[in-house]
């Protein structure tokens, strides 16, 4: 709890410093790379051996979801017609499981697809 | 060759055809597999079975026994219950059979015979969708030890009505391991944490992103393909994207793509051999099989000598390895890709600015003080994002120092220092507490049995149970929160007991301590009600130091076993409890229909003016009286029956009266609390909420294995 609020006033303190003080980039990154895997520290200090496992999931989360985002806006919405379609098949041979998965992933590329639309070009420059 | 390759490739889509078409469900040892299905551990049946006689077969589990049989042998369920020490026995019914005061039975109907030494129950499993009941007779012993599940054979005539069995069955072996002891963790262990992870939104995505990366890799070419150049399809081009989906990157190479399909072609063989021939229902079967999968060990299965699995799913990891080596090569392709493109390709800093960095900031800030409610999960995602875009920004040349304008700074700063503050202070002075409100049944499962054992968290109470209706008496650890009979339920500790209330029960999580309740309040015992079971004796001398008690016990002579008779007695000896066990003498049958046998009890504990006796090494229902006498014959020594029940908790119940309001007694340091209403989802939440309870507890009923949720 109290390795918590440390780490809070740390950060809060890393955050009026480097908005207040014009430090060297690399001091800056270098320092927020450290604050970060302070905190990434604490994580697996608090939780235990499973936050390995949560910290690879969510790396490999958001690999998929840069690819997509990355991707041509088109394959978004090309996955998300293919899982749709697929869908129904999964429910005909009563495999409710999986067919509950392949909507969820339909209704995640129809998302993705929308933010792609709403977000890339106001974020990234080729 | 390569027509070669061409033709054992349409061969192989043939044969996988022709193979999958003959797999179909038979019907042979349906009743094994619904066993099997239910997570029963049996791990081979055939070096398991027991073969009493030419027609009776008993299949041993880790704690449990199944038989199914077309004729038994006489006393077959007192060798169950004595000797074999199961816990649950199903038994499944093929033709017409007795089994003497206990049930007659048949291939579709059990006739109850109104057993004395079991509880009869009647579980009604319905399937309202498909028009499907199936009706399973329960006999339950009445000091709770054993459970006897009879089902007819016609339940197993269709897959529906195998599935509700299939569903039942798991949920009493999922029952069946529940532990009465709920250690008072504070901290989660690993396994917890990982059953955590199974239910959590990471997990989910996880799976989404596996599912979409798999496909991605397998269709990506075609998709690509078809998108830009639909219009030159021709044979030879879905032909070879046809040989790519399939092959993936060993597409190249025949060599590799004759291995290929040979391996795979074995793997159906393999498969189709190794299926059961019953398949009740695809997903459990899939289900199942993933789950084997990722459960297989491989030392274990060796040193149990199941060649059958060690080939089948050794096998089964190399053809994964195998699909997965051959979409490497396009994994590569798709990083270097991102990569590239990351690289590539710059950020505007200024949308980003205040559509990531500031918000960012602040929640990730917010959940770091904030570690009361502390989503980890969540604050490793924007930490991950943070990183990312911190090494965008760095890969830039972003300064901070001018990207924020001095307005800018002043309002981060700002609303961190007071959000801060005011998580500080709510976490730390507020007075209110909130509650998050989760499902009490916190499984998917289809049917739900009592025991339960619920692993929650602080702060959590349950949102209202389904429309299931209980007709059984609901306890939570040592609180009775609900009886059909009655609507007012007084949760008192025993030291407080109070007759005026006639209808009470006794509950204690041990049995020792449970007789040193009684004991303790003597008073409790006269109400008692005594019924076949596992017998107390309460004895209460005239006198206090006697120097002589005798007990005098007829014993009826069907009985035949040569055993060793003993005594345990419990007593106070000032305030300390204390229990001793003697040895009486021999039983060594006896010559004509009844013989008598007396024993001297041991002087030093009936000096005591009260105590408890309990018998051991005699089965009680060959006792036919039991009484005792003081030195000079002509005192009266009175004593009671007192029959002590164990479904999940040891407890004694008084003859139960039609009234209002019902007492529990229970022998702990718990606080007392009563009930005004039938509410059960009520009474819980009071429970956890003023911490009666803690974050694991067991939810039970004095009857074995009812259906909770349904």
């Amino acid at each position: 709890m109290y390795l918590g609020y440390i780490l809070s006033i740390l950060s809060i303190i890393w955050l009026v410093t480097v908005l207040f003080v014009r430090l060297p980039r690399n001091i800056v990154f270098g320092s927020f790379l450290i604050i970060s895997s302070s905190i990434l520290g604490f994580i697996f200090y608090k939780i235990g051996p499973i936050s390995i496992i949560y910290f690879l999931t969510s790396l490999f989360i958001l690999f998929c979801f840069l690819l997509s985002f990355y991707s041509n806006r088109v394959y978004n919405y090309l996955f998300a017609i293919l899982f749709l379609i697929l869908t129904p098949f999964f429910l005909k041979f009563k495999l409710d499981d999986v067919a509950e998965i392949f909507a969820s992933i339909a209704f995640l590329f129809l998302v993705l697809g929308f933010v792609k639309d709403v977000l890339y070009e106001k974020f990234i420059k080729s | 060759m390569k027509n070669l390759l061409k033709a054992s490739f349409f061969i192989f889509l043939i044969g996988v055809l022709f193979l999958t078409s003959g797999a179909k469900s038979g019907d042979t040892e349906v009743f094994l597999k619904v066993i099997n299905n239910s997570g029963f551990k049996t791990d081979n049946f055939t070096s398991n079975s027991i073969n009493f006689d030419s027609t009776t077969r008993l299949i041993k589990t880790n704690k449990n026994a199944f038989v199914e049989t077309y004729s038994l042998p006489n006393s077959f369920f007192s060798k169950f219950t004595q000797e074999l020490e199961y816990k649950i026995l199903f038994f499944v019914c093929n033709s017409d059979y007795e089994e003497a005061s206990l049930f007659k039975c048949s291939n579709n109907k059990v006739e109850n015979l109104n057993p004395k030494n079991f509880r009869y129950e009647q579980v009604v499993l319905d399937d309202a969708k498909n028009d499907e009941k199936v009706i399973i007779s329960s006999y339950t012993s009445n000091e709770g030890s054993s459970t006897i599940f009879v089902i007819p054979s016609s339940s197993f005539e269709n897959n529906f009505k195998i599935n509700l069995i299939t569903d039942y069955l798991s949920s009493i072996n999922k029952s069946s391991k529940v532990s009465v002891d709920n250690p008072n963790i504070t901290e989660k262990t690993f396994s917890q944490n990982l059953d955590d992870y199974l239910k959590s939104t990471s997990l989910e995505l996880f799976i989404y992103s596996i599912v979409t990366i798999f496909f991605a890799l397998f269709v990506g070419k075609i998709i690509i393909y078809l998108r830009n150049n639909y219009k030159n399809l021709n044979f030879n081009i879905a032909f070879n994207l046809l040989e790519d989906f399939i092959f993936g990157s060993f597409s190249k190479n025949r060599y590799l793509k004759l291995f290929f399909i040979s391996s795979i072609t074995f793997y159906i063989i393999l498969f189709l051999q190794f299926i059961p021939s019953y398949i009740g229902s695809k997903t459990v079967f899939l289900k199942q099989m993933v789950l084997n999968i990722l459960e297989f060990n491989l030392f274990g299965e060796l040193s149990k000598w199941n060649y059958d699995n060690v080939i089948f799913y050794s096998y089964t990891y190399f053809i994964i390895f195998l699909i997965l080596v051959s979409r490497f090569d396009y994994l590569v392709e798709v990083i270097k890709n991102l990569f590239s493109k990351v690289k590539e390709y710059s950020v505007n800093q200024e949308a980003i600015k205040y559509t990531f960095i500031i918000p960012n900031i602040l929640t990730t800030l917010l959940f770091i003080s904030f570690n009361k409610f502390f989503s980890f999960e969540f604050l490793l995602y924007i930490l991950l994002f943070n990183l990312f875009i911190g090494i965008l920004l760095y890969k830039q040349k972003t300064d901070l120092f001018i990207l924020f304008s001095l307005r800018e700074k002043i309002i981060i700063v700002s609303s961190v220092i007071i959000l801060s503050l005011g998580v500080f202070y709510y976490q730390n002075f507020s007075l209110r507490t909130s509650y998050k409100f989760e499902n009490l049944i916190g499984v998917p499962d289809k049917i739900v049995s009592l025991p339960y054992k619920k692993q929650t968290s602080e702060n959590v109470l349950f949102n209202n149970l389904s429309e299931y209706k209980i007709n059984y008496p609901l306890f939570v650890d040592e609180f009775l929160i609900y009886h059909p009979n009655y609507s007012k339920y007084s949760n008192k500790n025993i030291s407080k007991f109070d007759d005026s209330n006639s209808n009470y029960l006794v509950v204690s999580k041990t049995y020792e301590r449970l007789v040193r309740g009684l004991l303790s309040n003597t008073d409790t015992i006269k109400n008692l009600e005594s019924s076949s079971g596992q017998k107390l004796f309460f004895v209460n001398l005239p006198e206090d130091n006697l120097s002589q008690v005798t007990l005098i016990t007829d014993l009826n002579c069907s009985y035949k076993t040569t055993n060793t008779f003993k005594v345990k007695i419990y007593y106070f000896e000032g305030t300390s409890f204390k229990n001793t066990e003697f040895i009486l003498g021999n039983i060594l049958g006896c010559n004509s229909e009844s013989q008598r046998y007396t024993f001297k009890l041991p002087v030093e504990v009936v000096s005591q003016n009260n105590f408890m006796l309990e018998l051991l090494g005699i089965d009680l229902r060959f006792v036919n009286s039991l009484k005792f006498e003081l030195e000079d014959k002509e005192s009266i020594v009175n004593f009671k029956e007192i029959t002590v029940k164990n479904n999940f908790y040891y407890y004694v119940s008084s003859t139960l009266n039609p009234d209002t309001e019902i007492t529990n007694y229970f022998v702990s340091d718990k606080k007392d609390v009563s009930f005004d209403n039938s509410n059960i989802t009520e009474n819980l939440n009071t429970l956890k909420r003023d911490k009666f309870i803690g974050n694991t507890f067991n939810i039970w009923s004095n009857y074995s294995y009812r259906i909770f949720s349904y």
